[in-house]
């Protein structure tokens, strides 16, 4: 039979909506809910239409009780059906934390492995224009700490729908972390999209010389940061880990091994977090040596502003990047 | 009431007091290496209630899980060895006393957070709701759940999307020693439900017969309405809130209470009422309890068996005596 593979250029939030859509048509089972999923503007457009099409039985609009709602999910998932809740903002997840860490994530187990839970969340990390302090968190270590959940980052339009449709596939409750900037986005998508593995990296842009590790919209900034070090004849691979929980270990042990430097690009902040994460691996793998110190490249050890002025100040600035990286050469 | 229903009823509650008498007695070798959290006194909530639901309905309960379990049909042996941390467990040594998980069964587990498992009840009730079937979810609480914020919620939720879900509100009038009316500034539990929509009676949680006429055509209800309902069913724990010992005395729970719920404890009453209605009542009550108690011990010896080999092979050491200042 002729494969039929096209491709379609479109923008971050209908390449997400496509995913679901498409989720929701060749599985039953796959519902979606969320605070004003139905609304014109419908989560940036990554929600629009799918009432129309799969009825407001799969496509629902919710109350603001968010702990419920995902325990609600968490039932609904034990039971076969793969639930899709959509947050505005990551901040929004904490509310949950209870029924996400002491109920999605150990009912499996407690359950001696014999009970699913295919829940997927979506969550957006705010930034820019005012998001402020509480619009802007980029919580996914915390999350990625907990055994039993897993977290994906997609970075590109491409990417997203795949690593998603492969998140509501997933026997395991899943936070699919998005972040505004990346609605700026638009990409080719290959359709009909097919599930992307979780826990692999790929490899956005090769170069000897240093290891970029980044994920979500900051492996665009390290895009950027590779071009200006590139004009000195330093070259950067980097590494776009995809989901942060499944973490590819391999390919960030190889590529550093190969470098022997490695800066760590994240959306969130800088201690604790993934830069502590690949330190720990790096560490702990024999024989993997870096010839210069690691460059932790994330938000300040303080919560965003909501003045644009303090806000500029607060999120890593391209070309403070690529001097701090030139001093290791 | 059939005679052959009061004494399935009567099994089932016998059954759950005779394990946790054994696990109390039990508890003193210190190889039931967790926290129990017994049921004594309030075993006519489990039976009622799950007597009156189909095996297809799906159940989740709390901490104090052992009674649903078993109201549920859950079995027995994989339940003890759960306790005995054995890899045969019903949660395959995972979950232990506290998460007993009987697919078969429709036991889907339990929460040890308390109001943490309503809303996932209102979740198994919309899936089975999705999924077109007339089954009902069947969510166990207690008192304290009602503290929760949750708990009002899926009042909210279950409500608002006809969800059907038959919430069980077992109040046993204390969150561990605390009495209600210190935590809870409104009492009853039934105007607050009519307040979020819920429509909901309250029973004597400790007269079987009346659990289980009260849930039949309830749950009834609920399947053709598709629309959740609450039953607060009134009891008393007989134990302490954790462990074989009590929990009464001077800055505990007042033992003039506990003389008078004993007085109304639901095996009593129910084995009085069907002596009273038949004359061979006393015979049958006799033959039910003799099967009951063989079962359970073989049960019991079986599983501690199987532990004392395992341990051989692993050899954990022995755990300290237990300290008598706690209760």
């Amino acid at each position: 039979m002729e494969e039929h593979i096209t491709s379609k250029r479109m923008s971050f939030g209908e390449a997400i909506r496509m995913a679901i859509s498409q989720a929701m048509e060749s599985d039953e089972r796959v519902f979606a809910y969320g605070q004003g999923i139905n609304d014109p503007g419908g989560f940036f457009g990554s929600t629009v239409g799918l009432s129309d099409k799969f009825s407001e039985v799969r496509c629902f609009d919710v109350p603001l009780s968010e702990d419920s709602l995902i325990g609600m999910g968490v039932g609904a998932a034990i039971q076969g059906r793969r639930p899709i809740y959509v947050a505005l903002r990551f901040d929004f997840l904490l509310l949950m934390m209870n029924q996400i860490v002491n109920h999605a994530a150990k009912w499996p187990l407690m359950s001696g492995y014999q009970s699913t839970v295919p829940l997927t969340i979506r969550c957006i990390i705010g930034k820019d224009w005012g998001q402020a302090a509480q619009h802007s968190g980029a919580y996914h270590a915390m999350f990625a700490h907990v055994p039993g959940l897993e977290v994906v980052m997609p970075s590109s339009v491409n990417d997203a729908p795949r690593l998603l449709l492969a998140s509501i596939q997933s026997d395991l409750p899943t936070i699919f972390v998005e972040s505004k900037p990346l609605y700026e986005l638009t990409g080719e998508v290959e359709l009909p999209i097919e599930p992307s593995p979780l826990g692999q990296a790929s490899i956005v842009r090769e170069g000897d010389d240093i290891t970029f590790v980044a994920i979500s919209h900051m492996v665009e900034f390290a895009k950027g940061v590779a071009q200006d070090l590139a004009e000195k004849n330093i070259q950067a691979k980097i590494l776009d880990l995809r989901t942060l929980s499944p973490l590819d270990e391999k390919q960030i042990i190889t590529s550093v091994n190969r470098t022997g430097r490695v800066a760590v690009f994240d959306v969130g902040w800088q201690k604790f977090g993934l830069a502590s994460e690949v330190s720990r691996l790096i560490c702990m793998t024999p024989a993997c040596r870096l010839i210069s110190p690691l460059v932790s490249v994330g938000q300040k050890w303080e919560h965003s502003p909501g003045g644009c002025f303090r806000e500029h100040e607060h999120y890593p600035i391209q070309q403070q990047v690529v001097t701090e990286i030139l001093r290791l050469f | 009431m059939e005679i052959d229903t009061m004494l399935t009823l009567y099994r089932r509650m016998f059954l759950i007091r005779s394990v946790e008498e054994r696990i109390k007695a039990e508890y003193q070798n210190r190889n039931i290496r967790m926290a129990v959290h017994l049921s004594i006194g309030q075993e006519a909530v489990a039976a009622g209630v799950l007597l009156a639901a189909r095996p297809t309905d799906c159940c989740l309960s709390t901490h104090r899980c052992h009674a649903h379990y078993l109201g549920k049909g859950g079995n027995l042996q994989e339940m003890i060895d759960e306790l005995y941390s054995l890899e045969t467990g019903c949660s395959r040594g995972y979950g232990g006393s506290m998460h007993l998980f009987d697919k078969k069964v429709n036991m889907w587990g339990s929460s040890s957070i308390v109001g943490g498992s309503i809303p996932i009840a209102v979740g198994m009730g919309l899936a089975l709701k999705q999924a077109g079937t007339d089954s009902l979810s069947i969510s166990f609480m207690g008192d304290g759940g009602g503290d929760e914020g949750a708990f009002y919620e899926s009042l909210n939720l279950a409500a608002l999307l006809a969800v059907p879900v038959m919430f069980v509100f077992e109040n046993n009038r204390y969150s561990t020693i605390t009495p209600q009316a210190k935590r809870q500034a409104a009492l009853d539990v039934i105007l607050k439900a009519r307040s979020f929509g819920v429509e909901g009676v309250s029973v004597d949680g400790n007269d079987a017969v009346q659990v289980y006429e009260t849930c039949l055509p309830a749950m009834d209800n609920i399947r053709q309405r598709q629309r959740p309902f609450l039953i607060e069913a009134v009891t008393y724990r007989l134990c302490a809130h954790v462990g074989p010992g009590s929990d009464f005395g001077p800055g505990r729970r007042p033992e003039t209470e506990l003389e008078e719920w004993r007085s109304r404890e639901p095996l009593g009453r129910l084995a009085s009422r069907i002596i009273h209605e038949r004359p061979n009542g006393a015979a049958l009550i006799s033959a039910a309890q003799a099967h009951v108690l063989a079962e359970v011990d073989t049960v019991f010896e079986s599983a501690k068996r199987r532990f004392d080999e395992v341990n051989a092979r692993v050899g954990l050491a022995a755990p300290k005596p237990p300290d008598p200042s706690r209760v």
